[in-house]
């Protein structure tokens, strides 16, 4: 069994087969052999290490991704398929969903990133620039400067 | 149109004064530009005071624009760094690719939303490998000579300008996507045996695609 604590100081109890599906942890857990020493993690809250392990423990019998998987990730591969678990698992609010990838990120959980990221995407993907900025809460902020361009661009689109 | 007293409850007093002083104050005639020794209807008022209230509407647009990227410093998605959007965007971009988009939309999109997403996906080469014979080279350059993802429609485009952008794109071309979805009337799809004779040393991927019209 392996001990995690997070930032907010909560510690977590999980196998070593679940905890060693972040590359950080596996790495950690090899440089320091057996141990009951507790691995701090602090840039992990409570909230998001819990919903992460979820994630660790649902996959944990699966095959690490080799780097010959990360290699071959290109253009070849249909980019946002997210598996039914997966989609379900992360159906959750905006920032729980930004905690997760950066966790994921942290913990150097490629499978997981991968998920955030695709769902990201997938949110994206076919919106304007105000439907997006609607979505994520954002406000134009160009300089009139950019404005201009932009309203250049558009038009280079329009007539392609 | 915020009204005054939505204004004063949000806005420390400091905040308000300086904001109605620097109002009033680019209203007003300045002393310091000397406008105030022209006479007011000469030509020199007129123009020297436009000059001066263009400018400053253009200092305090470019304000605004740094207040409203600080509010965006607030909203969830600003946490992701850089390096992760620039992933999710690319996820877009390959998407287009894959899907034959007649632009690289997504990348264009992201780049439209707001100051730091146009910095990141500007930044980002690989968002802008998509290439076409017809593309703005405003847009293919941002690919900083990153192998492209080329596309040809060729009902699009003259067919010779097809061979003679393709010949020259095959050194350094990663995909080749020919689309005839929408060739009319009997026109002969294109024969581009000839630029198959030369080199590609990064094609990676060659699609040809036809439907019957």
């Amino acid at each position: 069994m392996v001990n995690l604590v997070t930032s907010d100081n909560e510690s977590f109890t999980v196998e070593k087969a679940v905890a060693s599906r972040s590359v950080l942890i596996k790495n950690m857990l090899e440089d320091v052999g057996e141990s009951d020493q507790p691995i701090p993690l602090p840039n992990v809250t409570a909230s998001v290490l819990k919903k992460v392990l979820e994630y660790c423990d649902h996959h944990k019998n699966e095959p690490m991704p080799t780097s010959e998987d990360l290699a071959a990730e290109d253009t070849r591969k249909r980019t946002t398929d997210i598996g039914e678990w997966d989609q379900k698992f992360i159906q959750v609010d905006q920032e729980m969903l930004f905690e997760i990838i950066l966790a994921a990120n942290y913990l150097d959980i490629k499978p997981l990133l991968d998920v955030g990221c695709k769902t990201v995407a997938n949110m994206i993907k076919g919106k304007t620039p105000e439907e997006i900025r609607k979505l994520f809460n954002i406000v134009n902020d160009f300089t009139p400067e950019e404005e201009a361009q932009i309203k250049k661009e558009n038009e280079w689109a329009e007539d392609r | 149109m915020v009204a005054r007293s939505i204004l004063e409850s949000k806005l420390s007093t400091k905040s308000l004064c300086l904001l109605d002083e620097l109002v009033q104050s680019l209203k007003e005639q300045d002393a310091a530009i000397g406008t105030d020794t022209l006479e007011e209807s000469s030509y020199a008022y007129v123009e020297a005071e436009r000059v001066r209230l263009d400018l400053a509407a253009e200092v305090l647009l470019l304000e605004v624009s740094r207040i409203r990227a600080k509010r965006n410093s607030f909203s969830p998605i600003d946490k992701l760094p850089f390096e992760l959007l620039s992933r999710i965007f690319l996820i877009g971009a390959l998407e287009d690719i894959e899907e034959s988009a007649p632009l690289p939309s997504s990348s264009i999109s992201a780049s439209h939303v707001c100051h730091r997403w146009r910095q990141i996906s500007l930044s980002t080469p690989s968002l802008w490998t998509h290439f076409r014979p017809q593309i703005r080279a405003e847009w293919a350059s941002r690919a900083q000579g990153l192998p492209q993802d080329f596309l040809v429609f060729p009902e699009n485009s003259k067919l010779e300008e097809v061979y003679y952008d393709c010949e020259l794109s095959l050194r350094n071309m990663r995909s080749l996507r020919v689309c005839l979805r929408a060739l009319r009337g009997g026109r002969m799809a294109p024969d581009l045996s000839s630029c198959m004779s030369l080199p590609a040393p990064k094609l990676t991927f060659l699609q040809l695609t036809g439907e019957e019209y």
